[in-house]
């Protein structure tokens, strides 16, 4: 029923995309503002995965045997809309995401929305705002230490909308001659009771971030600060700044006073337990080369981290799960959460090289990147092609491919190949 | 007295050619304030026009508050919809809704692809951003060869033939420093956009680098108009198109 209920919404979706116009923008929109807008798009993005059956991933999903591959079909519908009244401003984002995989005949589906808030702007330096609203600190280009009311970015699309967080705000700013041109203030309550903002933190709480921004000798400065009434606190600053036009540098740092993490011990079995004083640092570079190439180059480090011999146990586990043992698989999905993030270990290195139009082939951007677990010297390599020429739609296809030997993060990960053709269209 | 009839001489001419290029820059600082006043609001149209015909057209609104501040967002197409943009100076910023923050971007990369680059779109006044190294009195023209001041500026150096009557610009090359050809900017139909602006309604640019391609930037609508310093910050990068009245 399930299965029916999906092949519908994919139906439905197939059909608007078809449905559009081949016909080239016509640019009849008027010069004169509304005071509402609406906007919606759809994003279809089939995906062919290749499973590396020595893995112990696979071992766990699979015991006895599986497939060889994974052919997956996910769509996702966006639409946003705002109305404007004097100082008001609504605004709402909501998002509808399916996905089915053939092999096993599942499929899910979400609907949420991402941001929902009135905003009250009663000057043009200060504003106050209660709703969901998403908070997107930081200036690494993947791994956000700072962002301390936001989410951690999809390594598989990191332009992707993220979820927001309820709460309330208020936002201050003023401008300035001189070495400070900028001077900006943010600040957020974030009550976490119930199902609201059900994840953020561990327990109900009420959180409280702020963040300052600064333009300060043309570098962007921003220090960033959680407080919550569980005596938890976390502060960080992170800094961007040209140095010579083409070239760009930034890094992060945060200090968390206590993070929660998880281990798995002789047993196996798992244990919770508590880090102090973890510290998170990001360094990167960005450099537009005279070819029009762009390097971007991002050290991250990660301060709740597993250890090398924390990781031989989550595999040995993991491995022995797949052997049939049962204390072992219990441990190993308990484990699971702490273990198969996107970033387990300490150290990662992020490289990614992109060329805009090569050949003269206008609105077309290839891109290598790779993504280094600097501790057991793995990596995921991938290719991205982006293509943006019409007016209505964006055509991105991505190849990764995951390298590593036994007990190592991408060695050990399900898949040996990844491959997805994402289209997104807009209204 | 020969030796003193060329010092003489000699400082004579230097003083006429400082004089000049004095003249120069006032001149040129004249073509800047008629082709856009100090502080303004702005629609204008980018067309991107291929070897076959197709076009892709970017409709922007603009403010600019002196000579280092501009912001503008794009209002269509849906594709590029909201994204917004920011010089500070040196400084310059991308805003990407879905990214939700703004990400530092250099003049010579392009937000919408083809022959415009970000210092296109971001200009500010010429006069700000190049020194007048020569000035030659042509027939009804007058031929502006202008240096940049900075390593910052997208294009090293500038030839500028400006009309001597209505002091506005007809043509520029960019070149680089080896006065090598990037692109030339063609000034045409002047409109009377009110408000004693009377400028070049459309610039046409072709590149030899994209050799077929030809890029149309036409201005639909400028308006003096006051502006705040804060609307030039980032955190105003996701509220720019709120500036449209």
């Amino acid at each position: 029923m399930t299965t029916v209920r999906i092949a519908l919404v994919f139906l439905v979706i197939a059909t608007v995309f078809f449905s559009i116009p081949a016909a080239e923008y016509d640019d009849t929109a008027s010069l004169e503002p509304k005071s509402y807008e609406f906007s919606s798009d759809v994003e279809l993005w089939p995906t062919l995965a290749l499973y590396d059956k020595s893995s112990a991933t696979y071992g766990l999903k699979y015991p006895s045997s599986g497939p060889g591959f994974s052919d997956a079909y996910n769509g996702k519908v966006e639409l946003r809309g705002q109305y404007r009244f004097a100082a008001l401003l609504a605004k709402a984002e909501a998002m509808a995401q399916a996905g089915y995989e053939r092999y096993s005949d599942s499929a899910g589906y979400t609907v949420r929305f991402n941001e929902c808030y009135v905003k009250w702007s009663p000057s043009d330096r200060f504003s106050a705002l209660a709703g969901k609203r998403l908070f997107r600190w930081g200036k690494g280009y993947f791994y956000n230490p700072v962002a301390f009311a936001g989410r951690q970015k999809d390594i598989n699309d990191i332009s992707a909308a993220l979820e927001g967080y309820w709460g309330m705000s208020v936002e201050a700013v003023r401008s300035f001659n001189g070495p400070l041109a900028t001077l900006s203030i943010t600040a957020a309550l974030l009550p976490v009771y119930g199902k609201m903002n059900k994840g953020y933190t561990q327990d109900s709480t009420l959180a409280a971030v702020a963040q300052t921004y600064a333009l300060f000798f043309n570098t962007d400065v921003d220090f960033c600060l959680y407080a919550d009434n569980r005596e938890q606190i976390r502060t960080g600053f992170d800094f961007s700044r040209n140095i010579v036009p083409s070239w760009e540098v930034h890094g992060e740092w945060a200090w968390s006073r206590e993070r929660q993490t998880r281990i798995i011990e002789t047993g196996p079995v798992c244990r919770d337990t508590i880090l102090r004083n973890t510290h998170d640092i990001v360094l990167g570079t960005r450099w537009l080369a005279p070819t029009n190439t762009t390097f971007i180059l991002d050290y991250f480090h990660l301060g709740n981290g597993h250890m090398s011999d924390e990781m031989d146990a989550y595999y040995g586990a993991m491995k022995d799960a797949a052997s049939g043992s049962v204390p072992a698989r219990t441990a190993a999905q308990q484990a699971m959460p702490y273990y198969a993030g996107q970033f387990v270990m300490t150290d990662y290195l992020y490289c990614k090289a992109s060329h805009p139009e090569p050949f003269t082939i206008v609105y077309f951007t290839p891109s290598i990147y790779s993504l280094v677990n600097i501790n057991d010297r793995s990596f995921l390599a991938g290719v991205e092609l982006t293509y943006t020429r019409f007016n209505h739609a964006t055509f991105i296809a991505r190849y990764m491919a995951f390298v590593g030997k036994n007990n190592s993060e991408y060695g050990e990960k399900a898949f040996r190949h990844r491959m997805e053709v994402r289209t997104e269209i807009v209204f | 007295m020969i030796r003193r009839f060329i010092m003489v001489t000699a400082a004579f001419l230097l003083t006429a050619a400082g004089t000049y290029a004095q003249d120069g820059t006032a001149l040129l600082a004249k073509i800047d304030r008629n082709l856009e006043p100090d502080s303004y609001e702005m629609y204008r149209k980018l067309i991107n026009i291929e070897p076959d015909g197709k076009k892709k057209e970017f409709l922007l609104f603009m403010v600019r508050k002196g000579n280092d501040k501009v912001a503008g967002v794009f209002l269509s197409p849906p594709s590029d919809k909201d994204r917004s943009m920011l010089r500070l100076g040196d400084n310059m910023w991308l805003y990407i809704p879905n990214v939700g923050k703004p990400v530092r971007i250099t003049s010579l990369q392009s937000a919408t692809g083809g022959v415009f680059n970000n210092a296109d779109i971001l200009r500010i006044d010429f006069s700000a951003e190049y020194t007048v190294e020569r000035l030659t009195d042509t027939l009804g023209q007058y031929l502006f060869n202008l240096k940049a001041k900075t390593r910052s500026v997208a294009y090293d150096r500038l030839r500028l033939w400006a009309d001597k009557k209505a002091l506005l610009p007809t043509t520029i090359e960019c070149l680089t420093e080896a006065n090598m050809l990037i692109k030339t900017l063609h000034f045409k139909e002047t409109k009377n956009f009110g408000g004693g602006i009377v400028r070049p309604s459309v610039i046409e640019t072709d590149s030899p680098l994209y050799k077929g391609y030809s890029s149309l930037m036409i201005y639909l609508k400028i308006k003096r108009r006051p502006l705040r310093d804060e609307f030039f910050t980032t955190s105003y990068m996701e509220k720019v198109k709120e500036l449209r009245q």
